[in-house]
């Protein structure tokens, strides 16, 4: 069965999702599976160097880049634990998907930081 | 080879898994927070590390000790860059295993050792990958990056990683897609010192908000975006729309080298920093204040 999914952040979520439910395994392009999530070509269509995040990602971001722990987001958003480290665990899956673990350089480039 | 060689060895084999996991199991812990479960393992006599992202923000901490006993257990300190928490139990009769910093290559193999209940858990694999310092996506620095090619329960995290020859090589935590990552003995060994000594990690602190931005004539700097008042940069004379070009003489490229100049050395020191003011160039001293605690 085939999952289209146009939009590419929720694409990102569902895949994190299912990555992390046991006895469920994500397969590459040209193996068979019993289930497909396929990206519209315009969504997949990114380069490196330009990540899309969403502004709240961003916002989270640049907070991680400063050293905060997922409370002091929370705290500084206004959002439970539990959202803030649904933002985290997602911008470190999209960050490492394109292989790029470095917060405080993507952080730098978008936004001010604070030191 | 006759059949029987081969089934002696194999034998032999997972006879030795069974005692490296014998090895590292008395000093393992299971660590329960408010709705997380977790592992950790005696760092010194009383002391506990575990991974401080299993941990909850709140309430109270107890361990599993092995055989099921379970006890209260405090929180000394946790810092969440490098992924490392101290806790303190009034028991120091239990055994610790030392902590080691053997060479990891790639393609050996390891075992992630955990507790669950008051029992073991173990997760065999090999060294998928090996390579030297990294900076957390917290900006922690962590003194080698190792990945596990294995697959490792929830209750896992916070234990230890165990090499072939029954040597600690470092904490098992969770990564990027749950790829299993290990904190290295040299991390745990710099980062739960100064806990069990300051009860949290200092981080230098300049009150100023930054912008990298190319300076005007060639190179880059960091464009000062906003002042907090009273804080450090403020009393140094630090304006908005500053750029600082160089720290201690040393030029500026990127934000990733201030915040590496920040760290928990840096609370107290002088610095001189190089500054764009107006086209004009001018220098300023500045005292690096601690960052609020958050």
């Amino acid at each position: 069965m085939a999952l289209k999914v146009e939009d590419r952040a929720l694409a990102d979520r569902l895949a994190a999702l299912l990555a992390k439910v046991p006895g469920l395994r994500l397969v590459g392009a040209s193996e068979s599976a019993d289930i497909v999530l396929v990206l519209s070509t315009a969504a997949s269509a990114c380069t490196d160097r330009d990540v899309p995040l969403t502004p709240r990602e961003l916002e989270v971001l640049t907070l991680l880049a400063e050293g905060m722990s997922n409370k002091a987001i929370a705290r500084r958003l206004g959002i439970s634990i539990h959202t803030a480290k649904f933002h985290v665990g997602a911008l470190i899956d999209k960050l490492d998907a394109i292989g790029r673990t470095d917060a405080v350089a993507h952080a730098a480039r978008r936004g001010v930081i604070q030191l | 080879m006759t059949e029987n060689t081969v089934l002696t060895q194999v034998q032999d084999l997972s006879a030795a898994f069974v005692r490296l996991v014998g090895i590292a199991a008395p000093g393992i812990v299971g660590v329960q927070s408010h709705r997380s479960h977790s592992s950790g393992f005696f760092w010194r006599p009383g002391l506990i590390v575990t991974a401080d992202e299993a941990l909850s923000e709140e309430g109270d901490v107890a361990v599993t000790l092995p055989g099921g006993e379970s006890i209260a257990a405090r929180l000394v300190g946790r810092d969440h860059t490098t992924d490392i928490a101290l806790l303190r139990v009034d028991r120091s009769d239990l055994p610790h295993l030392r902590l080691e910093s053997p060479p990891v290559p790639v393609g050996a193999l390891a075992l992630a050792v955990g507790a669950q209940d008051g029992s073991p858990t173990a997760a065999f694999g090999v060294v998928s990958r090996s390579a030297g310092p990294w900076w957390s996506l917290r900006s922690g620095e962590i003194d080698a990056r190792i990945e596990l090619d294995l697959r490792m329960r929830q209750s896992a995290e916070g234990g230890l990683a165990i090499d072939a020859a029954g040597r600690a090589i470092g904490m098992t935590v969770f990564g990027p897609r749950h790829r299993v990552l290990v904190i290295p003995s040299a991390t745990i060994e710099r980062v739960a010192t100064r806990l069990e000594k300051y009860g949290h990690i200092p981080r230098g602190y300049l009150g100023l908000g930054f912008q990298l931005v190319a300076v005007e004539g060639g190179g880059r700097g960091v464009m000062v975006m906003n002042v907090e008042p009273q804080g450090p940069g403020a009393k140094a004379g630090v304006h908005q729309g500053d750029i600082i070009v160089t720290w201690n003489g040393e030029p500026i490229r990127h934000v990733r080298s201030l915040l590496r100049a920040l760290g928990p050395d840096s609370v107290g020191q002088t610095v001189t920093l190089g500054l764009r003011r107006g086209g004009e160039t001018k220098e300023v001293r500045l005292t690096i204040g601690a960052r609020p605690r958050t």
